[in-house]
């Protein structure tokens, strides 16, 4: 018998009915309506977190088998189905178990943050109440998403997040572009349902259920092999609703389907296109759902199905080699972009290659523990940058920045912090989850060595990349007048429809910001309190977290209930030679920028290579540097073959086929049929000589005709 | 509920239309149609005094468009989803059932008989329901204001009455009757190109129906009744006769019934007529084209085609299934390219309908009932899609998308109504379009007609709908306001706001609590998949194909193993999907009877044990 919650819904529901206040404020607060919402919005999330953490203190604990079921809406229980059709059966169920309240915990914990951040970064914005509807609802998916105690209500939530972060990315949909990144966002994340949708179809096929966990002992997890304490360690046999062993085959089809949900998602090749142009919303939303949270449910959907995955071994080599693919190439990509955002957004897609590498090599508490640290120094570092872009008046390109350090020094100090936790220096948080993927990625049989090599070069490229920002940002002479900034920023109401909107549409680092009319000066400044204030607390989180977290050992035994333990191999090295080598790396990398970026010359102007380097280098598309700053020409080749001849297809399919030869050819035979009839139509004259010649010859053939038949009968 | 009161419900319309006749045409209001890009100011003025004969007309037919609504409600309401006569076939669930001798000319008796189940009763509640919502939108008509409304009450009727027939000849009188206002409705109150379109689609349908003709009339020849309750029921002579008729004769049978529906559905590559006719038709034409008139080319196949001809359907499943996902993919592909807004919702139309062919011919009941829900779904997604593209047309006077950008700014309210539309479109989780297809595409994943591939690549749907639908928004909604004439532009009026508000509600609705609207149709849905031989039933499922397990022999002995002993599921409790009784709702699994659903098992089954069974599942539930 499974324990149930009754506090789990409110942790969703809280955010629900944030999301229906701050849909309908306008209409209830009229005029006051932004500050209200400002109250609201974050407030609901925070509560939330509340709530979240009392189920943890006060209802896990008594839990049978660390685990919970409640009921998603008020009222609802099994009897009252969400979808009834022909056998398929799906409830408004929750599952509380150690994995859904750590992410409920990050969503609401990191998500409140970001709230409380973006009542002051959207203070200007008309649109407010709009974006904190969408915000609210997006911590409302996310939060079905994660607790969610079916496969289809996770992909509820999994559809839902990717709605809003359509409708975020689109925020300030009056520039085209921003449009646009919000469609392909959507439309790639699409690909990636489809795997995750027919996944869910196999699973129902085989397993007669969506349900993880269900009162007989018949959900999808339970059938796979979860919750048998005892059976942890004996090898794991998935057995089907019918009581057969499930052939690994399909176990292999399964977890390569779901993943490829989770490639979409969670931006991995070769659905990771979409990610760094969702930097187009504005930057909490980067923070929030392209960071800290919605990127991640790709990591915590197999570990999720870590039963299933842990039984397909193909499967899990699928998902480690496309992580580390992905956080080489994200990597090497964020050597050389100029944009802030970008910097960071090639970085995130690094990272989360990093978790899926955990997953892969089937350490999932790793990857889960990556995913917690990430989200906090990442969200530090969005923020940050938020600040910066914030004190630029909307500037994102780095090589018009630099010499800030002086000028908004908290934000550099926050940014230092997450600077170094990403970078993974000893003692802080990314240091200890990066260790420990790589650790478990050394110790994993056969090819340990070159997943660990590969990984250690990535890490040395994170620390490189963070440290150029950060030079290029704070450190180099100003790229700017002081006084002089342009004010790029704008929401919808803007008006520069008015004279002529080419002036700020080149390229795409133009439209993020706040307004800022009011203070009506063009200075750098620092951010308010209600910004600066989310960020101390995820720096001190970024230092403290992970060794906490590393050396009480809390964090692995909290998830201890709902990953298989893998056995594990000897790794080659010890942990603490594991510890002194990836330190070094990060510090070597961090060095390596330090000393670059310090030579006068760059310092003077801000730029590594000069700018007349770069641009014959730009020349030639092969050379590694426009490779690179093209994104590996990823987006040209997809472009190519999916909008450009993709687009010639279905005009030539519509023109030619349907028009042409289906239409065509009915109308033709219309054609035809009139044709006839015109042609008969000349019978009809109406003069009455005509139809009597017509009878006179009608009489003499049938008179000719009998008179035949009978010479006929008479032979 | 008065024994009649199916014949009530459908010439309620009919009276109203004949009454309206009667009342004062009255004044066209100038028609400012190609006054191009300024004319929305016109609109803005206050409308010209008030015609009392204008707003008499609207109320009347408002009212006897709102009486048949409460009454399909009523009945709805009323409607017992556990009835089960005793007979088999598609009798086995009707209910209301109204049956007069008619005309009678020697042996020939062509009867007066109607009735609904739960397959239909949606269906006529949902025409019922777009019924008021068009009326309440075409009062704003301009010109004729009188007799579009009489065409719409005297083509309700018509829709209302084809969901009623239970005999193939008033079937197809009532069919063919409902062709004749459409026609007007397209042809004197379209757009450009309106009589090419009218013509287009009356001879299209009308070329399918006469084939249909023929059949049904081959069918009285060959069974002696038109009587379809006997006719689809094997146990009754007239159904005996049928089936037992030389199968290549039946085959033609089959195929003249199949494509007239194909027509109307319209499946690939019959589809091109539809296009024309939404884009020439007036906005209320298109939404209850769209809403309901398709509807009857899939109704059309559950109704007539699967249950007489259930091993010709069988037979010819893969074509229509192949022909269903080419419609899906090629549709959706087509459709991203239009430049007319309307014609893209069009497009649209073919797609979704596809999907819900792929459901029919699933031959299951998960398929289905999505294919059951999902028609109903795209009756309220795509005339909400319909409606606020004719608001922008009567704002604009143009379809052209490209005339369109950036009336997110200008029309916030319209600009989150057709998100929600297009959302739901696209089947976004927790919106309707979801739970319909979702539910086919599972129906058809552990189908033999389908199987895994043929769903992936019709699932491939979800992708592109996404494309053609979230560009298209952007398209009219998103970026800068490129066109001066858009600046200035009205949001929605109050009457909009009445007309557009039931539609989301519906949509979440549909889209949260599915059981609410899906439970009466569950158990006929489930009859006639058991009755078409539910095919993943006899042979393996897909699922258990690759696997390469075999289906249990006893349900009682599941194959326990060793190790984990509170796992192993006795079978029956499992609601299982891989042996042959799959569904908690029809039966506690009495094994033999389930085995082979031999008729005369069921002959007795009264309906009161019919409803217990139910409650006892769900109680154990």
């Amino acid at each position: 018998m499974l324990s149930t919650s009754n506090l789990a819904m409110w942790i969703i529901l809280l955010p629900f009915l944030g999301f229906l206040h701050n849909a309908f404020a306008g209409l209830i607060w009229k005029k006051n309506a932004k500050k209200v919402v400002s109250y609201v919005a974050p407030g609901v999330v925070l509560l939330a977190f509340g709530v979240a953490l009392m189920v943890v203190m006060t209802e896990l604990p008594n839990a049978h088998d660390h685990r919970l079921i409640g009921a998603l809406i008020p009222g609802t229980s099994a009897a009252t189905p969400w979808i009834n059709l022909g056998g398929l059966r799906i409830n408004f169920e929750l599952l509380v178990d150690p994995l859904s309240l750590l992410m409920a915990m990050i969503v609401t914990g990191v998500g409140g943050l970001i709230h409380v951040y973006a009542t002051g970064y959207m203070a200007e914005d008309p649109e407010q109440p709009r974006f904190f509807t969408y915000f609210n609802l997006f911590i409302t998916m996310m939060l079905i998403l994660v607790l969610g105690g079916n496969f289809l209500l996770m992909f509820v939530g999994w559809e839902g997040v990717g709605t809003c972060s359509y409708l975020l990315i689109s925020f300030w949909y009056k520039q085209s572009e921003n449009a646009k990144a919000g469609n392909k966002a959507f439309i790639v994340n699409r690909v990636g349902d489809l795997g995750f949708a027919l996944g869910m179809m196999l699973i129902w096929s085989v397993f007669g259920t969506l349900s993880y966990f269900n009162d007989k002992g018949t959900g999808v997890l339970q059938l796979a092999g979860a919750g048998h304490a005892e059976g942890a360690h004996t090898a794991l046999h998935a057995i089907s609703v019918m009581g057969t062993p499930v052939s690994v085959a399909v176990l292999t089809t399964i977890c390569v389907l779901l993943f490829v949900g989770a490639m979409g998602k969670s931006a991995q090749i070769p659905l990771w296109v979409w990610l760094p142009d969702a930097m187009a919303g504005p930057t909490p939303v980067s923070a929030l759902i392209h960071a800290a949270t919605m990127v991640t449910s790709g990591i915590v959907m197999v570990t999720r199905c870590s039963w299933l995955f842990s039984q397909a071994p193909q499967a899990m080599q699928l998902v480690g080699y496309i992580g580390l693919a992905t956080a080489f190439v994200g990597a090497t990509i964020g050597l050389v972009q100029n944009d802030i955002k970008r910097v960071l957004a090639f970085s995130t897609v690094s990272q989360l290659g990093y978790m899926f590498l955990a997953c892969g090599v089937g350490n999932y508490t790793a990857g889960m523990f990556h995913v917690t640290t990430h989200a906090i120094f990442k969200a530090l570092l969005f923020l940050g940058s938020g600040a910066v872009i914030h004190s630029m008046l909307g500037e994102q390109d780095m090589r018009k920045m630099g010499g800030l350090r002086k000028k908004i020094f908290k934000t550099w100090l926050v940014m230092w912090v997450g600077t170094y936790a990403i970078a993974g220096v000893p003692g802080l948080s990314g240091f200890f989850s990066k260790d420990e993927i790589l650790h478990s990625a050394l110790s994993s049989p056969g090819n340990g060595m070159f997943l660990y090599a590969v990984g250690l070069a990535i890490a040395f490229m994170t620390a490189f990349y963070m440290n150029r920002l950060m030079h290029k940002t704070f450190g180099v002479t100003a790229q700017f007048v002081d006084g002089e900034l342009p004010h790029q920023h704008h929401s919808n109401f803007d008006d520069h429809d008015a004279h002529g909107h080419d002036d700020h549409a080149h390229g795409e680092h133009h439209d993020d910001h706040a307004h800022e009319d009011g203070h009506g000066h063009s200075q750098v400044h620092e951010s308010p309190a209600s910004m600066m204030i989310p960020l101390y607390v995820l720096a001190f989180f970024s230092v403290a977290f992970g060794a906490w977290a590393k050396f009480t050992g809390a964090f692995e035994k909290f998830l201890e209930p709902v990953v298989p333990q893998m056995t594990h191999l000897e790794a080659p090295i010890t942990e603490s030679m594991g510890y002194i080598i990836s330190g070094c790396v990060a510090i070597a990398g961090l060095t390596l920028a330090y000393i670059l970026y310090r030579k006068p010359k760059v310092v003077e102007t801000g730029q590594l290579i000069p700018a007349e380097t770069k641009t014959r280098w730009e020349k030639s598309p092969l050379h590694p540097y426009t490779f690179l700053l093209n994104k590996w020409w990823w987006d040209v080749v997809y472009n190519g073959i999916f909008l450009k001849i993709g687009g010639i297809f279905a005009i030539l399919l519509w023109k030619v086929v349907d028009a042409g030869i289906i239409n065509g050819t009915i109308e033709g035979l219309g054609w035809i049929v009139g044709g006839f009839s015109r042609l008969f139509r000349k019978l009809q004259t109406g003069y009455v000589r005509n139809y009597a010649l017509a009878m006179l010859f009608g009489v003499l053939v049938i008179v000719l005709g009998v008179l035949g038949s009978w010479s006929i009968a008479a032979k | 509920m008065p024994q009649n009161v199916l014949s009530i419900l459908t010439f309620l319309p009919l009276v109203g239309a004949v009454i309206l006749l009667f009342m004062k045409r009255p004044q066209d209001l100038p028609d400012d149609h190609g006054h191009g890009a300024h004319s929305h100011d016109e609109e803005e003025t206050p409308k010209p005094a008030k015609d009392p004969a204008r707003t008499a007309i609207c109320v009347v037919a408002m009212l006897f468009a709102l009486l048949p609504f409460l009454l399909s409600l009523g009945m709805f309401l009323q409607f017992d989803p556990g009835y089960t006569a005793n007979m088999q076939g598609i009798g086995r669930h009707i209910q209301y059932i109204e049956d007069r001798s008619w005309i009678s000319i020697g042996d020939m008796h062509i009867r007066y008989k109607m009735g609904v189940d739960g397959i239909s009763i949606l269906l006529i509640l949902l025409t019922t329901f777009l019924m008021v919502l068009c009326v309440g939108y075409s009062c704003r008509t301009k010109t004729r204001l009188k007799e579009f409304m009489v065409f719409l009450l005297l083509l309700e009727t018509g829709l209302i009455g084809v969901f009623c027939a239970l005999d193939l000849i008033l079937f197809y009188i009532l069919w063919e009757a409902m062709l004749i206002p459409m026609y007007f409705l397209i042809g004197i109150f379209g757009h450009e190109r309106r009589i090419h379109a009218a013509i287009k689609f009356f001879l299209f349908t009308f070329a399918g129906s006469i084939f249909m003709l023929i059949a049904i009339v081959a069918t009285y020849m060959i069974a002696g009744t038109f009587d379809i309750l006997a006719l689809s029921d094997p146990t009754n002579p007239a159904g005996a006769l049928l089936r037992n008729h030389d199968p290549r004769a039946l085959m033609y049978l089959y195929s003249a019934f199949a494509l007239a529906f194909m027509i109307k559905v319209p499946m690939f590559p019959f589809h091109t007529w539809l296009p024309d006719a939404h884009v020439e038709a007036p906005t209320a034409g298109s939404a209850i084209l769209a809403g309901v008139m398709l509807k009857m080319g899939t109704y059309g196949f559950i109704r007539f085609c699967l249950p007489l001809f259930p091993v010709q359907a069988q037979q010819s499943a893969g074509l229509f299934i192949t022909l269903a996902v080419i419609g899906i993919i090629y549709a959706s592909i087509v459709a991203a390219v239009q430049p007319d807004a309307k014609k893209l919702v069009a497009y649209s139309s073919v797609a979704h309908l596809g999907f819900v062919v792929l459901g029919i011919f699933s031959f299951n009941r998960i398929g289905l009932q999505g294919a059951l829900i999902q028609n109903i779904n795209h009756g309220i997604s795509t005339p909400m899609l319909f409606f606020i593209v004719g608001m922008l047309y009567e704002r604009r006077h143009t379809r052209e998308i490209t005339e369109f950008g950036g009336l997110k700014m200008v029309v916030p309210f319209m600009a989150t109504m057709l998100l929600l539309a297009t959302l739901s479109s696209v089947a976004v989780p927790f919106f309707n379009g979801f739970v319909g297809e979702f539910t086919i595409l599972q129906g058809s994943f552990i189908s033999s007609n389908g199987g895994m591939i043929t769903t992936a690549f019709a699932a491939t749907g979800m992708i592109l709908s996404a494309v053609y639908m979230l560009w298209w928004f952007q398209r009219l909604m998103l970026g800068p306001v490129k066109h001066a004439a858009n600046r200035h532009l009205p949001d929605l009026s109050r009457s909009e706001w009445l007309v557009l508000t039931p539609l989301v509600v519906m949509i979440f609705w549909i889209g949260l609590f599915s059981p609410y609207w899906t439970s009466k149709m569950e158990v006929p849905a489930n009859s006639l998949a058991e009755a078409i031989g539910e095919k993943w039933d006899t042979s393996q499922p897909q699922g258990a194909i690759l696997a390469g397990a075999k289906p249990v022999e006893s349900h009682e002995e599941g194959v326990k193993p060793e190790t984990k002993t509170e796992v192993a599921p006795p079978v029956n409790e499992t609601k299982p999907t891989m042996d042959g009784t799959p569904d908690p709702n029809t039966e506690q699994p009495k094994p033999a009877d389930a085995k082979k659903p031999k008729e005369g098992a069921r002959l007795n089954t009264p309906r009161n044990i019919a409803s217990s069974r139910r409650t006892e599942v769900s109680a154990k539930w």
